[in-house]
């Protein structure tokens, strides 16, 4: 970080922002906050939060929105905030590394850098034979940079370097985390998340979005079959739906959605999610009026019954459980020369009948159960983001921490009849490995300048 | 079942090269310590062929599938992770005293993997049933095993700068930050993996389920840590300590998200 005490205030703002202590607080707020929407259960009804914790603490959970983190607005602000800060410190530090980059920018200029890794070599090569092998030994890296002797120097100075890009690493990784981001916002703002019940058979041309919007598919979409497969030990094998995807009323692609085997139709991705039992076409009740015998009224979905000497019934709302005591169906009776109908709830169990003072006793004998496989109907253009995101974050972390900078300098001047030579290197990170590097290096220059093996050290590989 | 048997011999094996290298530790002892390293070596060979075998039974049960997909299974590969992790660290540098370190650790998993968790190969349900089962977990577990030796260096370094410091003091927290690095490589193409797996399964690549938040703290926790000493110079004890912390977040990751929070992520 750049900073010094003649910054603007908007040179001061801009440290602020590219601060290296603002991305750690930006972190640990937001990992604290992970944290609390892990403890707490999210999304619940306030009387739910309530019941669990003290009034205090309540109070506390719906004014942070803690019980809904994840989309709270002050979650998005820290989640902008460290994307802001991302993109701030990485502008800010970028000429810097570039300058880094690119090394000195003529050979006049080159000089031996003041470096911890320095060796002298004094060998009885001439210095033109010294300065042919020197050159050697850095055309491995990449062409070597020379400087010519000058009145400061007494020799030629080499220049050679490797790995420059990998000081673009933490730029790439930073790419990649904005990569992220971006994903999430085009998903937030453009992806599709619906979902749709069917039962074998049925068709629908809409998904729901959420309790009370839908959307139009565009085609028709239809369960063929569901298929449920166990194991010998009863553990569930196999969830599939058969779907037939129909346009004009003609089957146009049939395909099997398995879970974690999506089917893509018509831009959208359609996933086996779930599945259970629902109620087909129709209730049936049994009905026992006062001195009659008792009857059975099979009432369907939809429509109003007739029963004789009775009224008009229809079946309001239909639950396949309700708190554990079995399937309830609400009826609507409308009796035979009255105009206000009745409305109560019919279970299967005694006492069969709640909140009516009717003389009849009804029960609810059975239902057309049918099982349903619930879909998933999803578009989110964000997908490829994260593909992309993720293979650039993997290069970037492998180019920052796994790559280094390495740059060598060779000076060679005459020393009597022979050479002197001194070699120095750097590298920005992976220190121990590079002085290692740096003696095999030193090592195979100074055999092919004596001739001799030189003994290397221990640990290092050819 | 063979394999049953050679994970349970694996066990009683990993408790004696723990014993092995903290007596080696205590009573200073080289040959000791460089016996135990071959009975670790060995008994990872035969934790190897365990695991092997524990597949090929699988496909003779008509219900062949890699042996990672619980917390049994997994617990054991975790095991088998950080122990190769050590041995392979040990090669190269080894570090006095690591290994009564990182002993425990491994027979602790493997300890635990064996009571009250359901030993038996059981068939692969529907959500498990994909190709990226096994490069999410094994990348996850590899990252989770290179944070556990990152520990154990740390808990070194801390045992030993009380007293000397220095040269090796510098060297084992050099070490350390690049087992860190390592593990976030893995931890990071763990979550990659995971995402783009949660999207063809779920329909969503992250839907903030506790195991995938966890996991998020985790790699946050470790980015401060290379951040702090990257970029603020942090070393020694500071680097230590956060690594530990780093290290009981993996754990609670691992185990707390089961046993505490609900969420997709049952399995393991």
């Amino acid at each position: 970080m750049p900073s010094s005490p003649t910054r603007s205030p908007a040179g001061a703002v801009i440290d602020f922002l590219a601060s290296v202590k603002l991305a750690v607080v930006l972190l640990v707020v937001i990992a604290l906050a992970c944290l609390a929407g892990t403890l707490l259960p999210q999304d619940q009804p306030a009387r739910y939060y309530q019941a669990a914790y003290s009034p205090g603490l309540t109070r506390f959970i719906l004014a942070l929105g803690l019980d809904h983190v994840y989309s709270a607005l002050w979650f998005v602000v820290l989640l902008f905030g460290l994307a802001l800060n991302l993109i701030v410190c990485s502008l800010n530090r970028l000429p810097a590394t570039l300058k880094a980059m690119a090394g000195p920018a003529n050979p006049e200029s080159l000089r031996l850098p003041k470096v911890r890794l320095r060796r002298e070599l004094i060998v009885a090569l001439p210095p033109d034979r010294a300065l042919a092998a020197a050159r050697q030994a850095l055309g491995r890296l990449s062409r070597p940079l020379e400087g010519p002797p000058s009145s400061t120097r007494p020799g030629v100075i080499l220049f050679s370097q490797a790995g420059r890009l990998s000081r673009l690493g933490a730029y790439v990784i930073h790419l990649a985390i904005l990569i992220f981001f971006a994903a999430g916002l085009i998903t937030a703002r453009w992806g599709v998340h619906g979902y749709v019940n069917l039962f074998e058979g049925q068709s629908a041309d809409r998904i729901s979005l959420n309790q009370t919007e839908s959307r139009p598919l565009g085609f028709m979409l239809r369960l063929d079959k569901f298929v449920f497969e166990q194991y010998a030990d009863g553990t569930p094998k196999t969830f599939r739906s058969e779907l037939s995807f129909l346009k004009d009323g003609r089957v146009v692609r049939q395909a099997k959605a398995e879970v974690n085997s999506p089917v893509d139709f018509g831009g959208l991705r359609f996933y086996m999610s779930n599945y259970g039992s629902d109620l087909g076409e129709w209730v049936e009740l049994s009905l026992t009026r006062p001195g009659q015998e008792e009857g059975l009224v099979r009432l369907p979905v939809a429509g109003e019954h007739q029963v004789a000497g009775l009224g008009r019934l229809k079946l309001v709302d239909f639950r396949s459980d309700i708190r554990g005591i079995g399937p309830g169906a609400r009826l609507s009776l409308t009796r035979e020369g009255s105009d206000r109908p009745e409305v109560f709830w019919v279970i299967s169990r005694p006492p069969f009948q709640m909140r009516t003072q009717a003389p009849e006793v009804f029960r609810l004998v059975g239902y057309d159960s049918r099982s349903y496989a619930g879909l998933q109907a999803n578009h989110d253009p964000g997908v490829p983001l994260i593909w992309t995101g993720g293979i650039i974050m993997l290069l970037g972390l492998l180019a920052a921490f796994f790559w280094s900078h390495r740059r060598f300098w060779i000076q060679v001047s005459p020393e009597g009849q022979g050479s002197r030579l001194i070699v120095a290197g750097a590298s920005n990170r992976n220190r121990p490995a590079f002085e290692r590097n740096f003696d095999r290096f030193c090592g195979r220059l100074e055999e092919s300048l004596t001739g001799r093996k030189i003994p290397r050290a221990e640990g290092g590989q050819p | 079942m063979t394999s049953s048997l050679l994970l349970s011999l694996t066990t009683f094996l990993y408790m004696a090269v723990t014993l092995g290298y903290l007596c080696g530790l205590v009573f200073r002892s080289r040959p000791l310590t460089r016996w135990t390293g071959w009975l670790a070596w060995l008994t990872t060979g035969l934790q190897t062929g365990a695991i092997v075998l524990r597949w090929v039974e699988s496909y003779q049960l008509g219900i062949g599938h890699a042996p990672l997909t619980n917390m049994y299974e997994s617990l054991i590969f975790f095991a088998w992770a950080i122990v190769l992790a050590f041995l392979i660290l040990d090669r190269r540098h080894p570090i006095s005293g690591l290994g009564a370190v990182v002993g425990p650790f491994a027979f602790l998993a493997m300890a635990y993997a064996s009571f009250g968790n359901d030993t038996q190969i059981r068939p692969l349900i529907p959500a498990l049933q994909s190709n990226w089962l096994i490069a999410h977990v094994v990348t996850c577990f590899l990252g989770y095993a290179a944070f556990a030796v990152a520990c154990g260096m740390s808990l070194i370094y801390l045992a030993r700068t009380g007293r000397e410091g220095g040269a090796s003091g510098e060297f084992l927290d050099e070490l350390t930050y690049r087992t860190v690095l390592i593990g976030f490589l893995l931890l990071t193409a763990g979550i990659a993996t995971g995402a783009i797996w949660a999207e063809k399964a779920w329909g969503r690549y992250w839907s903030w389920d506790p195991k995938e938040t966890w996991s998020l703290i985790t790699w946050f926790l470790y980015a401060v840590i290379l951040h702090a000493r990257l970029m603020r110079g942090w070393q020694g004890r500071r680097i230590a300590w956060l690594s530990i912390l780093g290290f009981a977040t993996v754990l609670f990751t691992y185990f707390g998200v089961n046993f505490l929070l609900a969420g997709l992520h049952s399995y393991v």
